[in-house]
């Protein structure tokens, strides 16, 4: 079967080199390789800088990780107590100021609404805790009286949630003394007296200092106001 | 890769794949001489750059390679070295003069039955397989240089098996003939 160049056919995978010079040609083409070889610096280098790389990437990964986890926790923390806080009703809410009346002792600063505001318009004399609960729809239902003038019907609102001591729509014309006074109405000095002198701290709200007369106030009827929350 | 055992290779390129320098050194000791070669054959003077290449591509999917023989990180590392010569090939869009480039010290003229192996160098050796016809000198080079089996060459070259085994005889019986046919340094 041989051929033209000698192909006998073997197919195994050894090859046997006989002649001498062949086999020396293959001998020096084999021969160990001298150090340093070419390209050993640069195929270092390259390596120091993939494996550099891709350590920096192992590192960053975890603390990438990390850090999403630490914002995912101070996310979640922050919503579940808000939303908690909102629940229980701890949060002062623009536009529930008589919420505030509705607890009266959870020890919060009370945000007075507009009602709150008007001189004589103290409830810190009624019984805390009792007076506020019954009244919500009471004065829902009479704010919303069709018929009344906005007038009588923040008279009648004021007159309901003070306990009828209410001088809101009189304009300084109140026929009655304030709360259970029996003072003259002309007597405005001893009206002042009695207004500032009259209050007492509820339970489970910090002593105002607004409820004794500020050395440095001249105007009586500032100094008998409540102590102001800021609200929105 | 001759002077690696199996079990030296294993643990090298383990460390090498954990970025452990000296074990990748190993391995490129081991690989780099056969890789040079095989390029000065098919690519002559582009060799070393070709090497280069090979290698970055080498670094860059060590951390990929899964083969447990030397023999299949051998023939992987001849894989990228002859797709670069390849690509090479297609962007100079010539065939580089490999007989001609970077000849050796001459060797000397005297009796080269005889002293054969003292007088032909390394770059004497691969210049004489690169005058082969192409086919044969890689084939050459892939089964007697890098030390790849039938099967491994055949894979490489997307040939048979039995297409390596003729193209490997034919070569050799042709650098035999070159050879009785001059001294080696006339035949350079």
């Amino acid at each position: 079967m041989a051929t033209q160049d000698g192909w006998t056919g073997d197919m195994s995978d050894h090859l046997d080199v006989e002649d001498t010079l062949v086999a020396a040609v293959l001998a020096a083409a084999t021969a160990p390789a001298e150090a340093p070889l070419p390209g050993e610096a640069a195929a270092l280098a390259a390596f120091r800088q993939s494996h550099r790389s891709s350590r920096r990437l192992r590192l960053l990964r975890p603390a990438d990780n990390l850090k999403l986890f630490a914002a995912t926790l101070c996310g979640g923390v922050v919503i579940v107590s808000g939303v908690a806080a909102a629940a229980t009703g701890t949060m002062p809410l623009v536009g529930h100021h008589h919420s505030s009346h509705s607890h009266p002792a959870n020890g919060h600063s009370k945000t007075p609404g507009p009602a709150g505001d008007a001189p004589g318009n103290d409830t810190s004399g009624s019984e805390p805790g009792t007076q506020g609960k019954h009244q919500g729809p009471a004065v829902s239902d009479l704010a919303r009286t069709p018929g009344q003038t906005g007038v009588e019907q923040g008279q009648g609102v004021c007159g309901l949630a003070s306990d009828s001591k209410c001088q809101a729509g009189q304009h300084g014309a109140a026929a009655a003394p304030h709360g259970k006074s029996s003072a003259a109405p002309n007597d405005k000095s001893a009206k002042a007296d009695q207004r500032a002198g009259s209050r007492k701290p509820r339970p489970g709200t910090r002593p105002s200092t607004a409820a004794t007369p500020a050395p440095s106030t001249d105007h009586p009827s500032r100094a008998a106001h409540p102590a102001k929350t800021p609200s929105a | 890769m001759r002077q690696m055992t199996p079990e030296a290779f294993v643990e090298n390129l383990a460390a090498a794949q954990r970025g452990d320098e000296a074990s990748f050194t190993a391995l490129f000791r081991a690989t780099q001489p056969a890789v040079l070669r095989y390029l000065r054959v098919v690519a002559g003077h582009r060799a070393e750059d070709l090497a280069a290449e090979t290698w970055l591509q080498v670094v860059r999917g060590l951390s990929s390679f899964s083969g447990a023989e030397p023999a299949a990180f051998r023939g992987w590392v001849m894989s990228i070295a002859r797709h670069r010569w390849m690509d090479d090939m297609r962007a100079s869009a010539r065939r580089p003069d490999v007989a001609l480039y970077a000849l050796p010290d001459r060797p000397a003229e005297s009796d080269v039955a005889a002293s054969v192996d003292e007088i032909i160098t390394t770059e004497a050796a691969l210049a004489l397989i690169a005058r082969l016809p192409r086919d044969q000198a890689e084939v050459v080079a892939l089964r007697f240089i890098a030390d790849l089996d039938v099967a491994g060459t055949a894979e490489l070259l997307r040939k048979q098996p039995g297409t390596v085994r003729v193209l490997a005889h034919r070569g050799l019986k042709r650098l035999e003939t070159i050879l009785q046919a001059g001294s080696p340094a006339d035949q350079l």
